[in-house]
């Protein structure tokens, strides 16, 4: 049997309050950006959380990192409680639990070292790193990353958007967490970079047995890092499986016209693709459609969906799926496949 | 062809590939020093204040160790009466003409003239730099302390603490400079209206615009990403204060402050000049300026030398204000 | 298929590749074109002798990473780069057999707009967000055909309802700010195609929208072009767009045409070592790849391009030339330009499929 989860999430809430007001603000209306979110990861193994815009997967990362506090629901880090943590053993966990942003740009100090950046986790948390070999662990840290340890004194405007990307990888690493919350750590980079920081995240695994969070839209780039992956559609999980079963064995409408949307580059799949088309806009995370929240955009609705949502169980399939009409049978030859 | 292949390394390119550029180098003050290097009119302005500054501190250096006290006719401030003239402290009765007429005095060796009394009006202008400078500084690194500290409370948290002091901030604003320190300074004894009263008077009145630009950039800086991710290191909110939002928020205020100086200095001027500010027998450009006031047509000079050496000042201040808004704020992004 | 009722109904099929058309005249033909940017710390050589051709009905896609030049090039033809900093330094662009560069600014606006149109990457900044989309659309027609405001208003709405936008009559009153990401882009494309041009410029159209969205606007794309068959020309770095929807390929690097070919062949057989090495690198959706094979380094400094061959610091097949000596555009083989002393052995590698 399998140990414990290291993080697991128990229908995780998030509203953001819509308010008026000049002094004393009121609320009148609410943005239910995470609604009812949960599943696990384990020690050493990759996660990844898909989505569109406005789909809830940011906020999810920002509220497990404690960023934000949540409306309701819970997340356990080796079975305790985060959200009932006291100042200490919340500070104990930012060792444990650290994130990788976005952008390259705006995620380092533009006036610190890169020396300092990285080297800062140990001056907050006294005693992980004895302050006399805070150097040479920083200019370790830049090897492992595959930065040159000379340039430990440079700052971040002196280096790509990769290797600014890599920085910041080194400082998630520095204070030996179990699990990094990557919030879409390669869309900002070219794509000739791309591979190299992905190729990056998965030797660390390999070597210190991180666990990922992998938070993105690339549909592609999910599917290559992650062993299970959950896909979100505004604020809820929709789909939820292992790799092979959520891309090879699409269940979910969405998750269909996700992946039948995402371009092939192959010219030869040109002229054979069959691509479904979704009708109109995302509906407002303030106003959700009642029932399955997909079923506006969806060609199966039907009364029933409109009536009561659908849980996310499994209904036949090797995983779950938060629908009442999934796939169930697949064509042996699928061109996507 | 030579079936020889060159090995790639692992790392990054070889020597021949990009390397890190040297000059184009962003976000840095030391960017903003090579910005501010290669104007001129940083030089222009960073010279007369660093003259100013030389005239403030060391006055004798410059006035040909001539004291602006050693006057023809001497005044007793204690006394009722003195030399004939009539005097009812805190004001000085002016004698009806000048005491050596100008074309006599220059050629007497007082290079400016003399004033009223016969004191030498350069040495008087000279010394005079001191008090205005002080004044213009002090109240500049005032208001910025108080513009930091409050803006950046306001900015960083939030909610009720920045309502409140937004609100305050806005009322003081609504308060005109001037007329709040006429009616300021006009509650305090004049006898008792030094440098270090004017200088509180006008922190009181000033400090809002900073606090509002603090504030400003203490907002749009909280949000990026690497605010967060010293969050998520886990520290303290007074180290992610100091360490991450204020260096990063502080290059709008500090342009400001360098404008400030030149408009400070101006509104002394303009209040002691009106009365309420200084007092003779203090020395500063707006008192011999409030002296001069009732004398224009027998002898402008009174009014001149002490109008241009003002408006140098504050000329040179906001200049440099200028030039150091123009090397920071592309670069503030 | 099962549970699907209405699938036949939404699913588009992608178009196959245009059939080719055996003697357009070229639309539009760019040679030797070269862009400057004259900087106060040194010049940024942006573009550095392209040259293409593009006939009508067809798309040519050309693809390149954040420096390569791409959307400097578009700018170029379409005539909008500041002078200063930004210099033509040389070569032609022919509309139709008509020189652009060197006409008189009242004469290019004849063409800008009319002939050839573009859309960015960013609708919303490229959209004035204190007027109405109706008033934006509406302006194309006041402005290049002296229509009146009511007539302008009609011709806007039409546009509108050209792109699929819905409720276009009450949606023209909106502002930019009040319509999603993709409902901007599409006005932003009703503006381009108002009227008529002959050739559309596509920079990076997709690249800031959802994936779902991305293909909506793609397949519109698709649509008006053949309705209308304009020139298409698209500037992406997204491989996977530009296989679905190019004819032609061109893959620039350091300001620089590298490879030009076919689509098919592009993707199939690469001969250049940046285009292999990207066509390998990239992971993929519809398979799992056990690795991915990056390519080392970073894109240059258009400041200190490297001498020689400009991708030789991070090319898998340099040898000692590639050091010294520029490669040249050349015929490598049946209707395929790469600029590699060593194309032939590039093409020789066969793109592994299964890995």
């Amino acid at each position: 049997m399998p140990a414990e989860p290291l993080l697991r999430v128990d229908n995780l809430v998030k509203h953001f309050p819509i308010s008026r007001g000049i002094l004393f603000k009121k609320q009148i209306g609410t943005v239910r950006a995470v609604d009812g979110v949960s599943f696990e990861i384990n020690a050493g193994e990759t996660l990844g959380l898909v989505g569109e815009s406005g789909c809830g997967k940011t906020t999810t990362a920002r509220v497990i990192l404690c960023l934000e506090p949540p409306t309701s629901g819970a997340v356990y880090f080796r079975g305790r409680n985060i959200f009932l943590f006291d100042l200490d053993e919340l500070k104990e966990l930012r060792r444990e639990v650290q994130v990788i942003f976005q952008d390259p740009y705006a995620s380092l100090n533009p006036r610190m070292t890169v020396g300092d950046i990285i080297s800062e986790g140990w001056k907050i948390h006294r005693g992980v790193i004895p302050p006399a070999q805070h150097r040479s662990r920083t200019h370790e840290l830049l090897q492992l990353v595959g930065l040159n340890p000379d340039h430990i004194n440079r700052y971040p405007h002196q280096f790509s958007g990769g290797q600014r990307q890599r920085i910041g990888v080194a400082r998630a690493l520095a204070l030996n967490p179990s699990l990094i919350i990557c919030d879409e750590p390669v869309s900002a980079l070219d794509v000739s970079v791309q591979a190299q920081v992905v190729n990056l995240l998965e030797d660390i695994q390999r070597e210190l047995g991180v666990a990922y969070l992998f938070v993105a839209h690339d549909l592609s780039v999910v599917r290559h890092i992650s062993e299970r992956v959950a896909v979100m559609y505004l604020g809820r999980i929709v789909e939820f499986g292992d790799e092979a079963g959520v891309y090879a064995r699409t269940a979910h409408p969405y998750t269909e016209a996700l992946l039948s949307a995402v371009p092939v580059p192959d010219p030869a799949l040109r002229g054979h693709k069959r691509r479904i088309l979704l009708e109109g806009d995302v509906p407002s995370p303030a106003n959700p459609p009642s029932g399955c929240r997909f079923r506006t955009r969806c060609w199966k609705a039907q009364a029933r969906c409109a009536e009561e949502e659908p849980a996310l169980i499994e209904r036949g399939q090797s995983h779950p799926v938060a629908c009442y009409f999934p796939r169930i049978e697949w064509a042996a030859s699928k061109p996507l496949a | 062809m030579s079936s020889t292949r060159v090995e790639v390394p692992e790392q990054l390119a070889p020597p021949s590939g990009p390397q890190p550029p040297a000059e184009r180098v962003a976000g840095l003050w030391s960017d903003a020093w090579l910005e501010l290097r290669r104007r001129p009119m940083f030089w222009i302005s960073a010279s007369l204040i660093a003259v100013l500054l030389l005239i403030a501190i060391f006055p004798g250096l410059f006035s040909r160790g001539i004291d602006p006290r050693d006057c023809h006719l001497k005044v007793d401030y204690e006394g009722e009466r003195v030399n004939n003239f009539l005097l009812r402290p805190p004001y000085v009765a002016q004698p009806d003409m000048l005491d050596l007429p100008v074309p006599d005095a220059i050629r007497a060796g007082h290079w400016f003239g003399t004033d009223l009394f016969g004191c030498d009006y350069y040495a008087m202008t000279i010394h005079s730099t001191r008090n205005s400078i002080v004044v213009g500084l002090s109240v500049t690194a005032g208001i910025v302390l108080v513009g930091l500290l409050l803006g950046s409370i306001a900015g960083y948290f939030g909610g009720v603490v920045d309502s409140l002091i937004a609100r305050v901030t806005d009322v003081v604003l609504a308060i005109p400079t001037v007329l709040g320190g006429i009616v300021l300074l006009s509650l305090v004894r004049p006898r008792d209206r030094g440098v270090a009263l004017v200088v509180g008077v006008l922190v009181l009145l000033a400090w809002p615009t900073v606090v509002r630009l603090v504030r400003g950039s203490v907002l749009s800086v909280k949000e990026l990403e690497y605010v967060d991710a010293a969050r998520a290191l886990g520290a303290p909110t007074r180290r992610i204060i100091w360490r991450h939002v204020l260096p990063n928020a502080l290059a709008p205020a500090l342009v400001y402050a360098a404008t400030t100086v030149g408009v400070i200095i101006t509104a002394e001027a303009a209040l002691t000049f009106i009365g309420v500010g200084l007092q003779v027998p203090a020395l500063s450009w707006g008192v011999m300026l409030n002296t001069a006031q009732d004398s224009i047509i027998r002898a402008p000079h009174l009014l001149l030398f002490p109008g241009i050496f003002l408006s140098i000042t504050v000329f040179a201040f906001i200049l440099l204000g200028d030039v150091l808004r123009d090397a920071l704020d592309p670069k503030l992004r | 298929m099962l549970s699907t009722p209405n699938c036949a109904d939404v699913t588009q099929t992608v178009s196959a590749p245009h059939p080719p058309q055996a003697n357009s005249a070229p639309l539009l033909e760019v040679s030797n074109l070269a862009v400057e940017f004259r900087l106060n710390h040194g010049v940024v050589r942006a573009v550095n002798g392209i040259s293409y051709r593009l006939a009508a009905g067809k798309t040519l896609a050309i693809l390149g990473e954040s420096g390569s030049g791409k959307s400097v090039s578009a700018q170029a033809v379409m005539g909008i780069i500041d002078t200063p900093p930004g210099f033509i330094t040389s070569g032609s662009v022919r509309f139709q057999g008509t020189e652009l560069i060197g006409l008189p600014a009242s004469e290019r606006r004849r063409y800008r707009g009319e002939k050839i149109a573009m859309i960015f990457q960013d609708a919303l900044s490229s959209l004035n967000p204190v007027y109405t989309v109706g008033y934006q659309i509406g302006e194309m027609f006041r402005r290049h055909r002296g229509a009146s405001r009511a007539e302008a208003k009609l011709k806007a709405i039409e546009m509108m309802e050209r792109v699929k936008i819905p409720l276009a009559r009450e949606r023209a009153n909106a502002y930019p700010h009040q319509f999603s990401g993709g409902m901007r882009q599409r006005v932003m494309i009703a503006m381009a195609i108002a009227l008529d041009p002959d050739i559309l410029i596509a920079d990076e159209p997709t690249t800031a929208l959802d994936v779902t969205v991305q293909a909506q606007i793609m397949g519109l794309l698709d649509e008006l072009q053949a309705e209308t068959g304009m020139g298409m020309i698209l500037i992406t770095h997204d491989l996977g767009v530009v296989a679905e929807v190019a004819d032609e390929v061109a893959v620039m690097y350091a300001g620089k045409i590298v490879e030009q070919t076919d689509c098919t062949s592009c993707f199939a057989r690469p001969a250049h070592p940046y285009t292999f090495g990207l066509m390998h690198s990239i992971p993929r959706s519809d398979k799992k790849l056990a690795r991915l094979n990056p390519i080392k380094g970073t894109p240059p400094d258009l400041m200190r391009i490297p001498p020689g061959c400009s991708f030789h610091p991070r090319c898998e097949f340099r040898r000692e030339v590639c050091f010294t000596e520029t490669p040249q555009l050349r015929l490598v083989a049946k209707d395929r330009l790469s600029a590699c002393h060593f194309a032939e052995s590039v093409l020789a590698e066969e793109v592994l499929d299964a890995r």
